[in-house]
């Protein structure tokens, strides 16, 4: 039986890894090359890392202490590049994804999926036409939505409402062919107080492709309500990641323990692998 | 022991690479005919769609080459998930096209009432011991909508439920097949790949 996942992002901003609040206060949290190190040791079932800086330029890994092999980075495909040669699980990376050369880059750097937004708003058909060249497991479309007055708006670049429904939006980027859905919940980021499990109820019914939340987990009971109260099979979180010690580890134990269909917990050694013939 | 990860032009023959080095395991990318040649094992990767997968292939290799080393000098060859579904005879993503016909079978739209792509982590229920040594059920990552349907289950080495239950592991002789991704599956992705690099 197919397991749920349980799935770290990664927000980075100028290479840095940071936290969010409700789309709008940012803080600085570390090196991305370690925590992806630690995510691999943990058994991760999978790793998102989302590029949301605000330009193109310089990206600096922060601090120069950590043994990595550079910490000034010119473009953020370096920084594809670097985690991908650490992690063994599969990596989805989004951000400012806008074409299709982009996107051949970023996979030829290492990425195993791609995330697409906010061009996906702009051109629609950009979803089909990236589903076509690369197949529909490769296209992922990243939605923001607000809740307001009973509705749930579509969100662009994180700000701007659009007059976009979250349901029809999602089941056109379905009918366009992205393989799966990430959707995230504004007024949840950040505020640990769950997921937004009436709307995914909802979106869970309309859709056949799978749907991975986010926006909410504060602590493994988050994830367990979501596994209980709703079909969605893949949890994503991020702030909880960097402030929970062996969060990954800690959440599927507490699931796994309860007989949730997760992957057993586990610490990675390659000697007993390498020693196995 | 030495590794050539064929280069055609489909998959991430760098993840390949990568988790061959965290293995301790020298490969080598490419699609030099010297190189595969020299090659002990060759492992075939592949991502998209059956038809991309095998222009790509009859494009940038020399397919007469590659059938004499792995059908004649019968080299081991791991073919993983697209590259798994091209050594079929047929495939039926986009309409009709003819596979490398290594292992008997052929691949069509996984059929099952569940959510497609399959995406994530399933176990494997093995049925030989040929590939994989554990007798624990291990899981892999898996991304995918169509399958590897063998004609002949002396070909199938261990299949995984998804609404049904489908062929994941085949082998014939020496050609091995996987429709999951052992680079992305950590340690039991790792233990396969170790028990193919061992295989003689």
């Amino acid at each position: 039986m197919l397991k749920n996942r349980i799935i770290p992002v990664i927000l980075l901003r100028e290479g840095v890894i940071i936290q969010s609040f409700n789309f709008k206060d940012y803080s600085r949290i570390g090196n991305p090359i370690n925590i992806i190190r630690r995510l691999s040791k943990w058994m991760s079932d999978e790793i998102i890392y989302l590029n949301i800086s605000k330009h193109d330029k310089k990206f600096s890994l922060g601090r120069s202490d950590l043994n990595v092999e550079s910490s000034e980075f010119e473009k953020f495909e370096e920084i594809i590049e670097l985690v991908s040669k650490h992690s063994l699980c599969p990596i989805t990376f989004g951000g400012s994804i806008n074409s299709i050369e982009k996107i051949n880059l970023y996979l030829s750097k290492g990425a195993d999926k791609i995330s697409i937004n906010s061009k996906a708003i702009e051109d629609p058909n950009f979803i089909s036409e990236a589903a076509n060249k690369f197949g529909s497991q490769c296209i992922t479309v990243s939605v923001d939505y607000l809740k307001e007055n009973g509705k749930n708006i579509v969100v662009y670049k994180g700000i701007k409402k659009t007059d976009l429904d979250l349901f029809e939006w999602c089941k056109k980027c379905e009918d366009l062919g992205c393989g799966e859905i990430l959707v995230n919940c504004i007024n949840n980021d950040g505020k640990k107080n769950g997921y937004d499990i009436e709307t995914l109820k909802i979106l869970e019914k309309k859709l056949d492709i799978p749907i991975i939340a986010l926006g909410g987990a504060g602590s493994e009971k988050h994830f367990e309500e979501l596994f209980n109260k709703t079909g969605v099979k893949a949890a994503a979180a991020a702030n909880l990641f960097h402030h929970l010690e062996q969060a990954d580890f800690k959440i599927k134990k507490y699931l796994f323990d309860r007989k949730y269909n997760i992957r057993k917990p586990e610490f990675f050694d390659i000697n007993i692998i390498k020693n196995n013939k | 022991m030495s590794v050539c990860i064929i280069d055609y032009g489909s998959g991430n023959v760098n993840s390949i690479k990568s988790a061959l080095d965290i293995l301790g395991k020298k490969s080598i990318i490419s699609k030099n005919k010297k190189e595969i040649e020299l090659s002990s094992h060759l492992i075939l990767p592949g991502v998209g769609s059956f038809n991309n997968a095998i222009s790509l292939l009859k494009k940038n290799i020399d397919l007469n080459f590659l059938e004499n080393e792995v059908l004649t000098k019968q080299k081991p060859i791991l073919g993983i998930c697209v590259g798994m579904q091209i050594m079929a005879n047929k495939g039926y993503e986009f309409g009709e096209h003819l596979g490398l016909g290594w292992v008997p079978g052929y691949v069509d739209k996984l059929d099952t009432n569940l959510r497609l792509p399959h995406v994530g982590w399933n176990e494997v229920k093995l049925t030989q011991n040929r590939i994989v040594s554990e007798s624990e059920k291990p899981s892999y990552y898996f991304t995918h909508s169509f399958e590897f349907i063998a004609k002949d289950r002396d070909n199938v080495c261990g299949t995984t439920s998804y609404g049904k239950e489908f062929d994941v592991i085949i082998s014939n002789k020496n050609i091995y097949g996987v429709q999951f991704h052992p680079e992305k599956s950590q340690k039991d992705g790792l233990k396969l790949l170790n028990k193919f690099l061992n295989l003689k």
